[in-house]
């Protein structure tokens, strides 16, 4: 029973790896955010190429997959106090 | 300002920090630039030059170290630390997220403009005097990245500390 509850494949193990996996893309959106200037730092001329090169990194759409990643990560931590609630009050009841 | 010693859940605000420490030394190359935007004498000789801070992705993580105190303080012996392994499968090693380090700073080759000025003291002897290669309207532009990156890397760094309070409310 308890492994239906808390076990491997329930929902609260799925949120807890979901919310891990969602730390690990902020923290690479933050590297990514930290790294944003390097090719802007060597020269002028690079850093006018730096600018128009699609490959850089785009710092809106960092801002935008970071403020993503936190709401989900609030609304996973918001669920997964509420599984931990209802596990906590069944086993008062009993 | 390195992720090097931070334990796994806050390097996600060491990383922002490596950022926000990067930017504002890049601020004061550039304040340092416009500031001898006028120098035509440096110890080393000639005008001063533009200098410039390169900023590289940070490649190296080390586990956290934590220095064993051999000195009795206050009478008192401290207990040595024991080395904490990091835990379980968090991944701290494999993940490839370690913020920006410092590069070399970096004279900017090139001669500022030669300017007629035949009272000046560092005058050549038809008159004329070498002014750093540095052009402010260049300055203010870097000037204004830097501080959106600044405040991009706070951002950041409010967003994971949101995060992690979240966290701990569980």
């Amino acid at each position: 029973m308890i492994e239906g509850v808390m076990g491997s494949t329930s929902l609260v193990q799925s949120l807890k790896s979901e919310m891990s996996a969602s730390m690990v893309r902020s923290r690479e959106i933050a590297h990514r955010v930290a790294n944003a200037s390097n090719d802007r730092t060597a020269s002028f001329e690079a850093s006018l190429s730096a600018a128009l090169d699609p490959e850089n990194v785009d710092l809106e759409t960092e801002m935008v997959k970071l403020a993503d990643e936190q709401v989900r990560y609030e609304a996973m931590g918001e669920l997964l106090q509420k599984m931990y609630g209802q596990i906590r009050s069944s086993m008062r009841s009993v | 300002m390195s992720v090097d010693g931070v334990r796994g859940l806050f390097r996600g605000l060491a990383i922002p920090a490596t950022g926000l420490s990067a930017q504002r030394k890049r601020l004061d190359m550039i304040a340092m630039n416009i500031a001898n935007a006028e120098t035509t004498n440096t110890p080393e000789g000639g005008p001063y030059r533009r200098r410039v801070l390169e900023l590289q992705e940070s490649q190296s993580l080390e586990l956290p170290q934590y220095s064993t105190p051999t000195t009795r303080r206050g009478g008192i012996q401290v207990p040595e630390v024991p080395e904490v392994p990091p835990v379980g499968s968090y991944p701290t090693i494999a993940e490839a997220a370690y913020g920006v380090e410092l590069g070399e700073v970096r004279e900017v080759a090139g001669d500022g403009p030669l300017v007629y000025e035949p009272g000046h003291p560092d005058a050549d002897e038809a008159g004329y005097v070498r002014y750093p290669n540095v052009v402010i309207a260049q300055e203010m532009i870097e000037l204004m990245d830097a501080r959106r990156s600044y405040e991009a890397n706070a951002t950041v760094f409010d967003a994971m500390k949101a995060m992690l309070r979240r966290a701990i409310q569980i």
